[in-house]
């Protein structure tokens, strides 16, 4: 007999889920999942069409990136390697790079 | 049959959105129901989860995540004929049914579909005498004025006798052709009433109603080529406008029906073609 241990993390996802049409579990499932593990940090977002039928976001990021730009790039990535019967997590890591010319006068 | 109400399963047996499609599913097979209404948190109809959507589910996933949402109603005083054109019109495969806006039912599509064939004709396709009676409820109920017109193939019987039913039932094809070219959708109800029977309901007026009984009379006797028969017909008209509550016939359609009929025999024996009764005449 093996027995492993490792520790759970908390919360299981990262900064993303893309949940397929045809998944294991929908939004609704995935929206009780991240309330329960990680109050309040996530938000669902459910699609009209397309191999992802919802995507969950750590709020944060939303912060960092308006909504509509997060999730297209996402998908755009995603509907590449994600069939519709998979549910994926993801970390996304946004960096903002400033260039500034500075008079030295 | 021809109410909703007459065909649609009640909501006795139902799925929790928080269970899994499985456990849904189980129950379906068990109870062999292609359909279970789903009811949320507040006892209320949120979905539907149909056998369409437990084939396409996982069945881990939640049944709030698999059902159909959109959710078609209809009045439980709807006819099976108004509901099936809804399931066409909103591409659904069943409807919930309203009684005072609670759901009290739902009817699928293919048990419309059944009830509207056993209401329709299988030589011409029309409508049948249930039909009729329904949709003369409707407009009489509506306090519209509508005409009845009875049409009565003269010697019909004859004719299936001499040349054989065969070609007694080509002729009641080609003469529901004639009909229904003279009708107009927008007014006019045309149905099979009887073995050599037809009835057309209409709201146009006492007038129009007249000359279109003429009409027909004059086109049917004209079409002796494309019937390979020569045939008249007989039409009795009766109707009006609905009388006053305190004078109300208890039955007025069953009455309508009769005098129509009636005036279509008289019309038959003055070989005149056709007779006009109003109903209050008529009473």
């Amino acid at each position: 007999m093996v027995i492993r241990l490792s520790e759970f993390e908390l919360p299981p996802v990262q900064d993303i889920l893309l949940v397929g049409r045809a998944a294991p579990i929908g939004p609704e499932a995935a929206r009780r999942m991240l309330e329960a593990v990680a109050p309040e940090q996530y938000e669902v977002f459910e699609l009209d069409e397309g191999p992802v039928g919802a995507v969950a976001v750590r709020r944060r990021l939303l912060d960092l990136c308006p909504r509509d730009q997060l999730l297209r790039l996402l998908l755009e990535e995603a509907s590449r390697m994600a069939p519709d019967n998979m549910v994926i997590k993801g970390k996304v890591q946004i960096d903002v790079i400033v260039e500034r010319q500075v008079s030295l006068e | 049959m021809t109410c909703v109400t007459d065909v649609m399963q009640a909501m006795t047996v139902t799925a929790s959105g928080d269970e899994s499609v499985r456990s849904a599913a189980t129950r379906m097979e068990a109870l062999r129901m292609d359909c279970l209404p789903v009811i949320g948190a507040e006892g209320k109809l949120i979905g539907l989860l149909t056998c369409w959507e437990v084939r396409r589910a996982h069945p881990n996933r939640l049944v709030i995540d698999s059902m159909t949402k959109r959710l078609v109603y209809v009045p439980s005083t709807a006819t099976i004929w108004e509901a099936y054109r809804l399931t066409e019109e909103r591409e659904t495969e069943y409807v919930v049914v309203l009684d005072r806006e609670r759901p009290v039912g739902m009817v699928a599509r293919t048990a419309l579909e059944v009830a509207v064939a056993l209401q329709t004709d299988a030589l011409t396709g029309l409508p049948t005498a249930a039909y009729l009676q329904k949709h003369l409820e409707m407009l009489w109920h509506a306090d519209q004025e509508i005409y009845l017109l009875f049409i009565d193939i003269n010697q019909f019987g004859r004719v299936n006798k001499r040349l054989g039913h065969v070609v007694g039932d080509r002729i009641l094809m080609g003469l529901t052709q004639i009909l229904a070219a003279r009708t107009d959708a927008e007014h006019d109800v045309l149905c099979r009433y009887g073995g050599d029977e037809f009835a057309i309901v209409t709201n146009r007026s006492r007038l129009d109603a007249q000359q279109l009984g003429r009409t027909l009379v004059s086109e049917v006797e004209q079409a002796g080529d494309s019937l390979g028969h020569t045939v008249s017909i007989a039409v009795g008209i009766a109707g009006g406008k609905r009388r006053p509550p305190r004078q109300q016939d208890p039955t007025p359609i069953a009455s309508l029906i009769n005098l129509a009929s009636r005036a279509s025999t008289e019309a038959k024996r003055a070989n005149g073609g056709i007779l006009v009764v109003d109903i209050a005449a008529g009473a």
